[in-house]
């Protein structure tokens, strides 16, 4: 074993070759950057779907049409809610009085063009809905109140902080008059999220408006079509409980059980981070391939090397090399080139991961199998590509090697 | 620069028995290049002993063969045919790793055309039989750099191969094959390239391994360094046409011959050259 010797072998032939070197780890670095990098910012969304959400809502149980098997992300998709739904006012009424409840915020999406004097927007999300909204969902009131369920708090909307100063360019949105669907409405409050970055509405609350139910009604003949009831319960230990009660009583009223379907606030987090991890396993296959790009790239470099060198390799045989020594020395070549270029990679992916965090207020996660992916990888790449090109040094016959023109 | 050549553990010298046998027994060995109507017999059927610590020089017209008998002596090479027993064990039968190793620790090798290792410098030119072997790099290297002060090139060791004379260069391959202190030395026209002076250096060096017991084989058209060499074998057409045992007087008279007849051939060259000028 000459280990140690191959390997300042191995490091100086690459700093011989400066420039061909760099260009070719270059490939492994793109690779681990972007797959480390996709690793990390998925953790992040991960940890907070799971974490902040799940916990901060560990009293909540999600009521959402479910019209047929609730199978993977379909099941949780916001859009899927807005079009079929089969949840009624009645539904939030015998909900409300349940013994373990709390709060009851019922859903109703419409999508909508929202028009201020200066400005409009087509395909804003306006949700009708009551006054236990803000304390469920956990809404920041910038300013003014959330509207009242009394009847002379009509054609009153609270706007979402982006939508608001998109949609009316001086600074005091309140008192404003607006129009969603052509009926006006007055600017009664701008409110914005609670600082986690998924919520529990299906909506970005942001940029939504809210208005009433009774409000709402007025534009599907009366009659609410609510996509999502968000129930709230008195004690989250009793959280099992509360939920039999509410399947219980959505039994009594509705034909078939798969009309609906009830999540605690975890389930419905679990589901996203289960898609999130889709979406994640999706961009690693493309990630990979990039990687793949580099490992050629590697191969084809040691190849070009073995050949320039089979001179080299003939005199290191003669002096006694012996073909796993040889072996050893090109292999190591080529993992201190993708090994190199992990590491790179890996701090690269850090530093832009850190970067995207703050600005999504994301938290960081690092943990122990980004860097074994973020090395290993590269490892496996290194031994994978490397393999070939070092046998092929190892393989030469010293006397033809030698009798190579130099 | 350690002196004694089998302190460190020789591989196949441990054994008692082989000890008392011949270094190389060499029967009908052939070597075939190409293939049918274009083959060539660089080597055809030769047959040699060669007892420990003797100093052969092989000398022969170019083309008969020289080199390939080297290389297949230092185990670079194989045979088309016929034997070749290094030490008492048939080479045919040794595995490419321990060939390798037997190359590496008991076999020191010049090249004719040095061979040097145009990226690495004087010093790590001359340590690299040694990094092949256990130990640490800086004693390898130390060990270098004494046989490079033997060959007056001390102050060359961070030089790169081409930064030196040809004379240096192939004192340069000399000190690498000697700094693994090998048994068998293989030399082909170490002096080639050398004045006298430098050819006297390297010389002495050889002669002092062979003074300690190892065996020298030594390609040479030179007449003068037969004086150093305790046989002479000539070759022609892959055959050993001539095998003479030289004792010192022997030699002389062998070496004064052969530079007479070099002169010789020298004037005929110089009027032929002449000639040719007049054209």
């Amino acid at each position: 074993m000459v280990l140690p010797v191959s390997f300042s072998l191995a490091l100086g032939s690459l700093r011989a070759h400066r420039t061909r070197t760099l260009l070719t780890t270059l490939g492994v670095v793109i690779g681990v950057f972007i797959i480390s990098l996709i690793l990390i910012l998925s953790g992040g969304l991960r940890a907070s779907i799971i974490n902040q959400t799940a916990r901060l809502n560990d009293d909540v149980l999600l009521i959402r049409s479910a019209g047929d098997s609730t199978t993977g992300m379909e099941a949780f998709s916001p859009l899927r809610v807005a079009n079929a739904t089969t949840l009624a006012e009645r539904d939030v009424t015998a909900i409300s009085k349940l013994s373990g409840v709390r709060d009851v915020a019922p859903m109703m999406f419409l999508g909508s063009r929202v028009e201020s004097g200066q400005r409009f927007y087509d395909n804003i999300t306006t949700v009708a809905t009551n006054d236990q909204l803000p304390d469920v969902l956990g809404l920041k009131m910038i300013s003014g109140d959330w509207f009242s369920d009394k009847e002379t708090a009509r054609n009153y909307v609270i706007l979402g902080e982006k939508l608001a100063s998109g949609l009316i360019e001086t600074n005091q949105a309140m008192g404003q008059k607006i129009n969603i669907k052509g009926k006006e409405f007055m600017v009664v409050g701008v409110v914005k999220t609670a600082n986690q970055p998924i919520s529990l509405a299906g909506v970005d609350v942001d940029k939504a408006a809210f208005i009433s139910l009774a409000d709402g009604v007025r534009f599907t003949d009366n009659k609410a079509q609510i996509g999502q009831i968000i129930v709230r319960a008195v004690d989250k230990k009793q959280l099992e409980e509360t939920r039999k009660s509410v399947v219980a009583t959505l039994q009594r009223d509705h034909f078939d059980d798969s009309e609906f379907a009830v999540h605690t606030a975890h389930e419905a987090a679990g589901a996203t981070a289960g898609w999130l991890a889709t979406i994640t396993l999706v961009a690693l296959i493309f990630a990979s391939i990039s990687l793949l790009v580099g490992g050629i790239g590697i191969m084809n470099i040691m190849l070009v090397s073995v050949t320039e060198r089979v001179r080299e390799i003939g005199i290191r045989k003669a002096v006694g090399a012996t073909k796993r020594q040889i072996l050893e020395q090109f292999l190591l070549e080529a993992l201190l080139m993708t090994l190199g270029g992990g590491l790179v990679g890996l701090l690269l992916a850090y530093a832009a991961g850190y970067v995207i965090a703050l600005q999504f207020s994301l938290p960081l996660v690092s943990s122990w199998w980004i860097f074994a992916i973020g090395l290993g990888v590269p490892l496996v790449v290194g031994l994978l590509f490397g393999l070939w090109p070092a046998a092929r040094a190892a393989r030469q016959d010293p006397i033809v090697a030698l009798k190579q023109y130099h | 620069m350690a002196t004694t050549p089998h302190s460190t553990g020789s591989i196949f010298f441990a054994s008692p028995v082989s000890s008392t046998a011949p270094v190389i027994g060499l029967h009908n060995l052939r070597k075939v290049f190409g293939y049918g109507d274009t083959a060539m017999a660089a080597l055809d059927g030769v047959d040699l002993t060669i007892e420990r610590g003797e100093f052969v020089a092989i000398m022969g017209p170019s083309g008969c063969g020289k080199t390939t008998l080297l290389n297949m002596l230092g185990l670079l090479d194989q045979s088309t045919d016929g034997e070749y027993i290094l030490n008492g064990r048939n080479v045919a039968r040794i595995r490419s790793t321990r060939k390798a190793r037997i190359r590496n620790r008991e076999i020191g090798f010049v090249f004719q055309n040095f061979n040097l290792i145009e990226k690495l410098n004087i010093l790590n030119n001359v340590t690299l039989p040694l990094t092949y072997q256990r130990g640490l790099n800086f004693r390898h290297q130390q060990k270098a750099s004494q046989l490079l002060k033997n060959f007056g090139l001390q102050n060359r060791e961070y030089y790169m191969p081409y930064q030196l004379s040809g004379g240096q260069t192939q004192r340069v391959a000399i000190a690498r094959a000697l700094v693994n202190n090998p048994s068998i030395i293989l030399a082909d026209e170490p002096t080639g390239n050398l004045d006298s002076k430098n050819s006297e250096i390297i010389m002495d060096e050889l002669t002092r391994i062979h003074r300690e017991g190892n065996t020298i084989l030594m390609v040479t058209h030179n007449p003068d360094l037969l004086s150093y060499a305790s046989r002479v074998i000539h070759m022609k057409d892959g055959r050993i046409v001539k095998d003479i045992e030289l004792t010192e007087n022997r030699a002389h008279s062998i070496a004064n011959k052969f530079i007479s007849r070099r002169k010789a051939a020298r004037k005929r060259r110089g009027t032929r050259r002449f000639v040719r000028g007049k054209k």
